[in-house]
């Protein structure tokens, strides 16, 4: 089980790659619309990103669904 | 039954009352089953037609509970396949039609909104992300008679509660916007559509002959106004159902996902897919172009190339997406051209930024004519691509000579740049009434009634009122004696009395829209404390309004106007 502290970590340097921006910074509440660029092609790039990053299979609705970087914590932390 | 008719009124006034007064629970539910099998039934009132439409939603649970007992990959798809196969195969696509089917005539009513709520359910219980429904509210989600016509596509997970549990009765702004819905829904669907599918049959007969004569002056003109009304009626229509379902869904208590927000506020074409048929948009997006675009990145994908791929992945969506909507060829073609539209739109936002630099397209995109072009150019795509729906395979072959071609393109062009002019004095217009007559409403602080304010709200009152008395006797004197004024005039005074048609609809819709507003300000501002004077005034307008619903239904005016025509 990770802890969401390493998480943050880890999805913060994946972030800073795919959007390149070396200032962004997640947390719980970081939505789709906090972030430039984030649309729904960035969004399919940063989930193979973090399928890779932690080694986990997203579902569709899962994929579909996500809300806020707080929800893609859950999902990582429940299944890494 | 259609949603127009006096028995649909009847029949959705029982379903609230039923489904307020009685209990949640296995009363709910088996009411829920009624209404459903009821209004199903109401299709084609023969149980017979019904059959295989009945047996492709049973099979789909055995689909479902498969999905659930082995969450094996391969399985999954092979369930989400053999669904496809057989939807396609009771749909009758060219592909397989010469497949038997059975040796009755039967009805696939709704069958393609009904295969994405099964695919749903069972991609999603075979990934482990839903519960398997129990099988009456399958039924009852699968099937629910406000949903079955023409959509929305709910997801489960948002549905299937308000099946179980009766929710808390709505307040009475809530009960009062319903009622708002579903009336502006009527007034969409029954006046404004009928008008609109009457515009679209007169000028039918007029493309077809300039398109067999090669008159390409003409052809370009009628090419443009048919696209043009035809995206209005399909608006009208589609979204004024919405209206009146999801209007009685609040009062029965079913919460209905929204299907449209504001597609005529569409920046590009990308936008306009999460403003036009929404839960569509969204079901193809989750299952279709997330999934494509994944396996795609997954396997080819490179930093550089995603956009590319993502382009890619569009245009399956798309193709999709248009033989979803129906079996013939043309269908493909419709799918083709939208995937065609998506691709140019993703490809002019990966190479604008690199030619005009990232912070010039930013300013392009703030510009007013950049906005007003591109959605007119947006509105225009989708019109014409919408051809493909009434088309007949003798225009269509006509359409791709060399004359027909120039009809084609010109319409386009001709319907952007009317388009863009028709934004501009639209924003014009509306931006005067926000500003000279909305405005003034919001009252100060401190401010409450008071004599300026009610003269204020009675003037906005009337202006409206005699906007509507004045636009409906425009559109009731035209439609009269249409064909007659259209016979023997010049094409110019034909243009100028179409446009004239087409603001008078337009000044209803606004004023309709407006009219109910401003009697609430009026009301409020002449009995602020809203007594029971206020209820009584209130209650009298509304009566008035539905009376005068009936009896468009019942005078069956649309067909009155058909006769005129």
């Amino acid at each position: 089980m990770l802890n969401r502290e390493e998480v943050v970590e880890r999805l913060n340097h994946l972030f800073r790659d795919i959007f390149d921006d070396d200032d962004i910074s997640v947390t719980d509440a970081t939505t789709a619309a906090d972030i430039d660029g984030w649309d729904s092609l960035a969004h399919i790039t940063l989930i193979l990103g973090v399928e890779r990053e932690f080694r986990i299979k997203m579902t569709a609705a899962e994929v579909g669904s996500l809300k806020n970087v707080g929800q893609m914590i859950d999902i990582i932390t429940a299944r890494g | 039954m259609s949603l127009t008719s006096l028995g649909f009124l009847g029949f959705a006034a029982l379903s609230i009352i039923l489904l307020r007064i009685l209990p949640g629970g296995g009363w709910r539910q088996a009411t829920l089953l009624g209404l459903d099998a009821a209004f199903l039934y109401s299709q084609t009132d023969a149980l017979l037609p019904l059959l295989p439409l009945i047996g492709f939603v049973l099979l789909g649970y055995v689909a479902v509970i498969a999905a659930e007992r082995r969450r094996a990959r391969h399985g999954l798809g092979l369930l989400v396949l053999g669904m496809v196969a057989i939807f396609v195969w009771l749909k009758r696509y060219p592909l397989v039609s010469a497949l038997p089917t059975f040796g009755f005539a039967f009805t696939v009513v709704g069958l393609s909104y009904m295969l994405f709520r099964i695919l749903h359910i069972v991609i999603d219980v075979g990934q482990g992300s839903l519960n398997r429904p129990r099988f009456v509210s399958y039924l009852n989600y699968v099937f629910n008679f406000l949903c079955l016509l023409s959509g929305p596509i709910a997801r489960l997970e948002d549905f299937e509660p308000q099946l179980r549990v009766r929710p808390p009765l709505p307040s009475w702004r809530e009960i009062d916007a319903a009622a708002q819905r579903i009336l502006r829904g009527y007034v969409m669907v029954a006046v404004l559509a009928s008008i609109a599918t009457n515009f679209v049959n007169l000028l039918k007969p007029e493309f077809s002959a300039a398109l067999v004569h090669g008159e390409v002056a003409h052809g370009v003109r009628v090419y443009a106004l048919l696209t043009g009304t035809y995206l209005f009626n399909l608006y009208v229509n589609f979204s004024g159902y919405m209206e009146i379902v999801i209007g009685i869904g609040v009062l029965a208590g079913l919460t209905l996902p929204e299907n449209f927000n504001f597609p005529f506020l569409s920046k590009n074409f990308l936008d306009l897919w999460s403003r036009w048929h929404i839960t569509l948009s969204n079901w193809l997006k989750f299952y279709l172009f997330n999934a494509v675009l994944k396996s795609l990145g997954a396997r080819f994908g490179t930093r550089s190339n995603m956009a590319y791929l993502g382009a890619i992945a569009f245009f399956v969506t798309f193709v999709v997406m248009g033989i979803w909507h129906g079996t013939t060829y043309i269908f493909f073609v419709y799918g083709l051209f939208l995937g065609a539209g998506v691709t140019v739109n993703r490809l002019w936002q990966i190479w604008a930024p690199q030619w005009l630099g990232k912070s010039g397209y930013k300013n392009l995109q703030q510009r007013q004519w950049y906005f007003q072009l591109s959605r007119a150019a947006t509105l225009s795509y989708l019109a014409v691509a919408l051809t493909s729906f009434w088309i007949t395979d003798q225009q269509a072959a006509a359409l791709i000579r060399p004359d027909g071609l120039a009809i084609f393109l010109g319409g386009y062009v001709g319907l952007v740049a009317a388009g863009t002019m028709a934004g501009f004095a639209w924003d014009g217009v509306s931006a005067f009434f926000r500003k000279r007559l909305l405005a003034p409403w919001a009252p100060a602080d401190g401010e409450k009634g008071g004599g300026p304010e009610v003269r204020r709200a009675g003037r906005v009152l009337l202006i409206s009122l005699l906007a509507v008395a004045l636009a409906s006797m425009v559109v009731a004197l035209v439609s009269l004696d249409l064909t007659g004024i259209l016979a023997g005039s010049s094409s110019v005074r034909r243009l100028a009395m179409l446009a004239l048609m087409a603001g008078a609809c337009a000044a209803i819709l606004i004023s309709v829209g407006r009219l109910e507003p401003a009697v609430a300000r009026w009301r409020d501002a002449v009995f602020p404390r809203r007594g029971r004077d206020a209820a009584a005034i209130w209650l009298g307008f509304r009566a008035l309004l539905a009376i005068n619903l009936v009896l468009l239904m019942v005078s069956s005016i649309p067909e009155f106007i058909y006769k005129a025509f």
